[in-house]
Parts: C-alpha cells; structure tokens; sequence
C-alpha cells in the first residue's frame, strides 16, 4: 500500500513538473514572438500592441522590450532610434508637448494617435516633424473634414477635433533622450522600433519587416 | 511509462503549433465574400485618399473571427501592363487616418495602401465602419488602375497564422467608388 501510494506521488509530481517545464518553455518562445506575424510576403511587427501577450508571458514581454531600450541607452547613447510611447491617460496636446521637451531635446515626432476617450476607433496624425503638437492635430483633420463627403464621418471629424485624447506618439531620438522620456510617470510602455527576432527573420528569408505602430489606449477601449 | 508519453504529446504538440505557420501559405479565395469581409462596403482609391466606408459585418461572420484575428482592406496600383507599382509613384507616402474600426492601423508599403483592423472579434454587427487614409499625390502622379482585396491573417501562440484574401477588383479606376 505504502510502495503503491509512493508511486503515485511520483507520477503526480512528474507530470505537473513536466507541464510546468512545457509552460515556461512555451511563454519564454511565445514572448520571443509576441506581435511578430510572418506572412507570405513580409514580416509583420505590431510596435506597442500588447494584445498578443498572455497572462503567461506578458511580464517577461515587457521586461525583454525594457531591456530591449535600456540596451540601446547604455550602448549607443548618441544613436538615433524610433520608438512608440503610450500613455497611462489620456493627455491633452500641450501635456504631450511637455512631455516630450520639444526642440529641446531633438525629438522628432513621426504619428500621434488620438481618440475620443470611451469610444471605439482613433485617428493617426502623420506630424511633419516640424510644427507643435496642437497644430498637427488640427491641421490634419481639417483636411479630413474639407476632404469627407460623407456628412456623418465628416461630423465624426468636428467631434474629434474638440473632444480628442492623446494616448499615444512615435518620434525618433538618441537613445539617451529615450531613455529619459521613458521614465515618465504618464508613460505606460515604451516599445522601439525594432525588434530583433524580426530582423533575424527578414536576414534568413529576405522578407521585408513591416513595423506597424499599433497603442492600447489607456481606457480598455479598442 | 506514462509520463514519457505525456512528454511526447506535449513536445508534438509544440512542434506542430510552431510548424503551422511554416507549412501553410497565403490562400486566394474566389470572390464571395467571404465570412472575413464585410458583406457590404463601399471602397475607392482617390487623389487625396484611400477608403472604405459603409462597411459592416454579421453577427454570425463576427463570431468567427477569434481574438487573434486582424483585416485588411488592401489597395494595390499596377500600370497598364498590369505590372504592380509602388504606390510612392502615385502618393508621396504614408498618411494620417481616422476610423471607427477597433485597433485601426494603415500601411504604405512597396506594392500596397492598406486601411485595417486588429481587433476583428471587437467589431459590432450591422455597425457601419469606416476608415479613410488621407493621402498627398505626388506632383505628376503615375498612371494607374486597382486590385482591390479582402485580406485575413491571424496571430496565433508563437507565430503567425494562415492567411486567406479574396479579390474584389482588379481594375478599379482612381476616384471612383464600388460597391458591394
């Protein structure tokens, strides 16, 4: 009875062991992979997008993405890199403006990606790099409403343009400015704009690797 | 005994899911549309944009999709000899867009302007969507007609999923909306 209920024991520890191993396996590939899509034609990279992650791997996601930046500080502090952060709240232009110190610190601002907080659907600003945040935002969507035929996706515009949220912007700056930015309190990820397992990837097949900056907005709201 | 076949079946199963990726391929489906598309919409490739809009989805096409899911309403350029071209022949690159599509995004890439989504399983049935890219035309644009195509790709654990698309058009003229 003793010898049967030993055995028993041991089978029971094995396999949760083994399911263990396979579990820590699997969230340490997965997180290696998170928002990489390989299609047939080019590599896709979903920049900031933490949908793809798991309850399994999220954490060890995030940690590679913060080494991913703290590396690049460290290393190359005078290189340039792009990178994608994404608020906690919802900022307005001028806080985003701050945030970011302007001409101050060279940082060249590529999208802001605004929505009108608790709602579904955003608008992406292509900014020139040049102007002020307000601006761009303004400037942008005038020409989506001056461009609409549609009357009730042209009323969608006016909405955005007074009661919009900035939750998120890419810019390009040395990897020092970044790493500074980072640390703000209003900033909930920071993802570059690289991401190696891609690039690996494109260097084996030849595909091209497509980075798509994709934010969660900080309401839940898709 | 036992445990070294759970240890094989965990190991298959891992090898399997990682080779998923690597065994399928991008699938052409036959016009429809599919369960992927929305079963109606109204689509253009313009001077000053890309769009979809008037676009909806069933409830039943929408449990489809899992929450790995994402699609793409996809504009390829090509010259009279039915080559493709780059679309910065005709546009001077990426542009801003606004949608009401849940996790929008846009691309510009070599041979295609896409307006999309990321979050398929979060669309709303009989919810008219739209998304529009606006675009700046370069000054002595190329010359150009469209396939238009419904495209799907997934997600799925550590890599990505088969895609299927189906073409809509393949002749669509500049500044003219279709419909289906």
């Amino acid at each position: 009875m003793k010898a049967k209920v030993k055995k028993a024991t041991i089978s029971v520890l094995s396999t949760v062991l083994i399911i263990m191993i396979a579990l820590a396996a699997y969230s340490s590939i997965s997180a290696a992979s998170v928002n990489v899509v390989h299609e047939q034609e080019e590599i896709k990279v979903f920049v900031g997008n933490l949908d793809n992650t798991n309850i399994l791997n999220r954490q060890l996601f995030l940690d590679k993405r913060k080494a991913v930046i703290e590396n690049f500080g460290r290393e190359n502090p005078e290189g340039l890199s792009k990178v994608l952060i994404t608020f906690n709240r919802f900022l307005t232009a001028d806080e985003a403006e701050k945030l970011l110190g302007g001409n101050e610190k060279n940082v060249v601002i590529d999208e802001i990606f605004i929505s009108i907080p608790n709602e579904i659907g955003r608008s992406i600003i292509v900014s020139s790099g040049q102007g002020n945040i307000r601006d761009e935002i303004e400037q942008e969507l005038n020409i989506m409403i001056k461009n609409e035929n549609d009357a009730e996706i042209k009323a969608e515009h006016e909405r955005m343009k007074t009661e919009y949220g900035v939750f998120a912007v890419s810019f390009e700056a040395d990897n020092k400015t970044i790493s500074e930015i980072s640390k703000s309190k209003d900033i909930r990820f920071t993802d570059m704009f690289y991401y190696p397992e891609a690039e690996e990837k494109s260097n084996k097949t030849g595909k091209k690797v497509s980075y798509i900056a994709l934010p969660q907005k900080p309401d839940g709201t898709y | 005994m036992k445990n070294k076949k759970i240890l094989l079946l965990v190991f298959i199963l891992l090898i399997g899911i990682t080779l998923s990726g690597a065994i399928f391929a991008a699938e052409e489906q036959t016009w429809g549309p599919h369960w992927y598309t929305p079963y109606t919409a109204t689509v253009s490739a313009n001077s000053d944009s890309v769009k979809g809009s008037s676009m909806k989805w069933t409830s039943e096409q929408i449990s489809l999709f899992d929450s790995n899911d994402y699609w793409e309403l996809e504009f390829r350029p090509k010259n009279s000899s039915g080559s493709l071209i780059n679309p910065n022949t005709i546009w001077v690159g990426k542009g801003s867009i606004s949608s009401n599509l849940p996790s929008a995004y846009r691309e510009f890439d070599e041979n295609d302007v896409t307006v999309a989504t990321k979050k398929c399983n979060a669309l709303q049935a009989e919810k008219s969507y739209y998304a529009t890219q606006t675009l700046t035309e370069v000054s002595n644009p190329a010359s150009a007609t469209f396939i238009i195509e419904s495209e799907m790709g997934s997600y799925f654990l550590i890599d990505g999923f088969p895609e299927y698309y189906e073409v809509f058009m393949t002749n669509a003229v500049k500044n003219t909306s279709y419909s289906w």
